[in-house]
């Protein structure tokens, strides 16, 4: 008994030692944001398929990460094309998910670039859903300009992509990215490459 | 370098030998007096039946044991159709060497894109066995692969690719030099690809060489130092789009480790270092790394011989103390490493990550366990672009996660289990090289009480989430906000008895997101709120040990609301704006018809009715549904050595709904096997 008591005790205060410090914010607190500069982002309620995707859209075009990460499931899977793979052979593509997407987000939006994308250039099949799964084909256009050299080398991205929308808790989110092939430039008609190109040259 | 007709004759010779060494014995057998079976035990064996039972024939020669292994196969599902076929021979050679041979081929016809892929490849290995005294194997294989994909401009891409691969490998372990104990491994191979892309060319040929020693000391009792050297050298020509170049790579690896196993300590120490050179054609890259042949100066080639040189360091310590009732599991590493391109606009990329893991493991008492985890990773990465002078600026990433748990046996049969994890990510930028500064720190604690009583078990959970997101710059810190998610969720399942049951799910959940800078001008985010009711409702019926069915209802209810103002109390009034109600019925059957065939059927349909509240009100109602009918088969026929097998399950799918397109309202999906072995 003597003996069970003395491993309580050192229990307890082990206990005590390792959560008083979390709990009283020693290691685990945010740092003060800077009040804000500029009107916030208009993102929409999450309570549709397009909603989330518009919202991918203006997390793009304003690179903001925080944007994507509240868009994207914890669950999200990327299946890149095989022009992509064979590009970027070095890439996890077979586990592409949510950490790496965000370490992707992180690289790209951080980098001194700026986007233009067009997610519903070609809608071939975009369904409000059946309630909690909505299944979308499209074609998508981005342009990355990069300002580290002047005048900056600007780059176009379109590609075909299968996308799967899921109603999780009380929010629809992207759950699955399917690039299936790049598509032409439509003024220069050079055939362009997908996401996976961007996802490949930004892995974490 | 083996000219390609070299390795072509090792190829012929490894497809040819298995063939040559059946027929030996074939002719072996055939020679016995009266059809005798060739090891004189004195029973008559019909000539003829000799002949085609290969298992008969004697052990003793330079080859035997020949067997051929023919599969076809196909695999369907929503997105593809897959045919495959594969013949694999394997000879058995004297003193355990063997001689083996594969051919595969596959067709892959996509179903949502206008896409056929198309794969060949053939490989041949003969290994030495205990022939030499070392252990040597000979390999030589190619692969090949078309895909024609076509865009939705109607114009067709070829990528198409033809590899080759041959030479040879020899290892030896157990080599002694006093107390230590070496492993050595060399080989030397011929690679060659021909490829077309877009109407690019990307040829390459080499030759390889490599080689690695691995060594090992004891230096105590359960403690043992071991180290490895591993280098390789590639020599050859390439060509990418029209332009032709020398190539090649150099690399090497060290490694050492201490590992040990004493009373109350096992873990390593071990520290690494590998550093590669390669020189190759490639596109013309911008300081992303992203290919940029579009934005070239005039005179620039977009084709460039470029020089890349990779270092990389790691050191490790993992360890786990063992003192009867406590444990505690501790790992720690160090890595760098840096990246340097010549040409590429790229430059030089540096990176370190280090990791802190502790988890401590507590069994208190017999009614009580106690496990604390905390976990710190931090890292960096920088870069100098090519041509500048400075580094751009590290870009940090630190993450510190705390969980611990709490298990206790609260009385016979009752358990309560308590958890609570915390978790900050932090994106930090040093001198604000980019405005991306970001925090999200998560807060989860839950508590769950469950209960068994022989045929009734039951479970209550009850949970709170807080998760702040905030995005430090003044340009992005607009959206800042906060989530907090409250969760109940009591479940039981009883069991009437072996052929029934029932289980039922109630979850209910809210969740309230304020926005932290709502109030102010120039912001116009709403608070917002979220509810949601699950209920779940399944039964389990087994009326005899054949058929199975299970009933399935799903209800769902979930509410969506704004803030609309706040009282001087500091009460919070919300607007409801969208009401949605899911409900799902799922029935399946399965019936076991004999050892080697099972059916299987199932369907759904789902009603999602949605009301949403503005100035103009709408409802709207969708349904949906889905039947399959399937069976799974695996059954053999002929002797248990030389089998016949069919493996495989089918399914015909059958769907409507606002998802269901062409070609998902009706399909097949199925893999199927069909195996023979002689």
């Amino acid at each position: 008994m003597h003996r069970f008591n003395l491993i309580r005790c050192g229990a307890l205060i082990l206990l005590l030692a390792t959560i008083l410090p979390v709990l009283g914010g020693c290691l685990f607190k945010s740092r003060e944001p800077e009040p804000p500069s500029t009107s916030s982002i208009q993102y929409l309620p999450r309570n549709s398929a397009s909603s989330v995707w518009e919202n991918c859209r203006l997390s793009m075009v304003n690179k903001d990460a925080g944007g994507w990460d509240t868009n994207v499931a914890e669950d999200f899977v990327y299946l890149v094309d095989s022009e992509a793979r064979e590009a970027y052979p070095g890439a996890h593509w077979d586990n592409w998910g949510k950490e790496t997407e965000m370490g992707f987000i992180n690289n790209w939006y951080g980098a001194n670039v700026t986007i233009e994308a067009d997610l519903l250039d070609t809608e071939y099949n975009t369904p409000i859903g059946d309630g909690s799964l909505a299944q979308w084909d499209l074609i998508y256009f981005i342009t990355v300009s990069s300002h580290t050299t002047d005048p900056p080398s600007v780059t176009n991205y379109r590609g075909r992509a299968e996308l799967e929308f899921t109603l999780q808790g009380s929010y629809w989110y992207l759950s699955l990215w399917r690039d299936l092939n790049g598509e032409e430039d439509p003024e220069t008609g050079n055939l362009l490459g997908t996401m996976g190109m961007l996802r490949g040259a930004f892995r974490p | 370098m083996i000219p390609c007709r070299s390795w072509l004759l090792f190829l012929v010779l490894m497809v040819a030998v298995p063939a040559l060494a059946q027929e030996d014995d074939e002719q072996r057998v055939q020679e016995q007096p009266n059809g005798r079976d060739p090891a004189g035990e004195g029973e008559t064996v019909p000539a003829g039946v000799a002949i085609a039972d290969t298992t008969v024939l004697e052990n003793t020669g330079l080859f035997f044991d020949c067997q051929n292994t023919p599969e076809a196969g196909i695999r369907a599902n929503v997105t593809k159709l897959n045919y495959y076929g594969r013949l694999t021979n394997t000879v058995k050679a004297t003193q355990n060497g063997s001689v083996s041979t594969t051919f595969n081929w596959g067709y892959d016809n996509f179903r949502r894109q206008e896409k056929t892929v198309e794969t060949r490849s053939a490989r041949g290995t003969y290994r030495s066995g205990d022939v030499l005294p070392f252990t040597m194997s000979m390999d030589a294989g190619t692969d090949w692969s078309e895909d024609l994909t076509v865009n939705s401009s109607g114009n067709e891409n070829q990528n198409k690719r033809k590899t080759r691969r041959a030479g040879i490998n020899a290892s030896k372990s157990q080599l002694h030099t006093g107390p230590l104990v070496h492993s050595l491994n060399a080989g030397w191979f011929y690679n060659d690809q021909e490829a077309i892309n877009q109407e690019q060319r990307n040829d390459f040929d080499n030759g390889e060489f490599s080689g690695a020693l691995r060594s090992g000391v004891p230096l105590a009792q359960g403690i043992r130092l071991a180290t490895r050297l591993y280098g390789i050298k590639r020599d050859g020509n390439s060509l990418l789009a029209d332009f032709e170049s020398p190539s090649s790579t150099t690399g090497d690896t060290l490694g050492a480790g201490v590992y040990y196993k004493r009373t109350r300590f096992t873990g390593l120490v071990t520290v690494s270092q590998a550093s590669f050179d390669r020189s190759y054609l490639d596109y013309r890259r911008d300081s992303n790394g992203l290919i940029d042949t579009t934005n070239l100066d005039p005179g620039m080639e977009k084709v460039v011989r470029e020089l890349e040189k990779k270092d990389a360091l790691e050191l490790k310590w993992d360890n786990t103390m063992n003192f009867g009732r406590l444990k505690l599991i501790s790992k720690l590493s160090h890595k760098t490493g840096s990246q340097d391109y010549a040409i590429s606009g790229v430059g030089l990329k540096e990176k370190s990550d280090d990791l802190v893991d502790l988890a401590l493991g507590i069994a208190v008492s017999r009614r009580d366990s106690l496990t604390v985890k905390y976990q710190y990773k931090w890292g960096w990465d920088d870069q100098t672009f090519s041509g500048g002078t400075a580094p751009r600026g590290k870009q940090y990433k630190k993450n510190r996660d705390f969980s611990f748990i709490w298990d206790r046996d609260l009385f016979t049969r009752t358990t309560f289990q308590l958890r609570y994890n915390t978790n900050l990510s932090q994106d930090i930028a040093e001198n604000e090289f980019n405005e991306n500064d970001r925090d999200r720190l998560s807060e989860d604690l839950s508590g769950k009480l469950s209960g068994r009583f022989g045929w009734f078990t039951t479970s209550l959970l009850a949970s709170y989430q807080n998760i702040d997101d905030v995005a430090i710059r003044a340009t992005r810190s607009a959206n800042n906000n906060s989530k907090g998610t409250y969760e109940v969720a009591p479940k039981y399942t009883i069991k009437f008895s072996d052929r029934l049951t029932l289980n039922q799910t109630f979850r209910m959940y809210i969740q309230f997101q304020d926005y932290v800078y709502s109030d102010l001008e120039g912001s116009s985010k709403d608070d917002t709120y979220n509810k949601r009711g699950n209920l779940a409702t399944s039964v389990t019926f087994k009326p005899n040990e054949r058929l199975s069915a299970t009933v399935k209802h799903t209800y769902n209810k979930k509410y969506n609301g704004n803030r609309t103002s706040t009282d001087s109390a500091g009460n919070d009034y919300y607007r409801k704006v969208q009401d949605q109600t899911l409900n799902r019925i799922d029935l399946a059957f399965s019936y076991y018809a004999t050892e080697w065939l099972t059916l299987d059927t199932a369907t759904y349909r789902t009603k999602d009715t949605v009301d949403r509240f503005s100035a103009n009100n709408s409802v709207s109602e969708r349904y949906s549904g889905e039947l399959w009918i399937g069976g799974i088969i695996d059954k053999s026929w002929g002797p248990p050595d030389r089998p016949l097998v069919l493996q495989g399950g089918i399914k015909r799918f059958l769907a409507y709904g606002p998802n269901v397109t062409d070609t998902s309202s009706d399909y097949w999906e199925a893999d199927v096997l069909m195996r023979w072995m002689f």
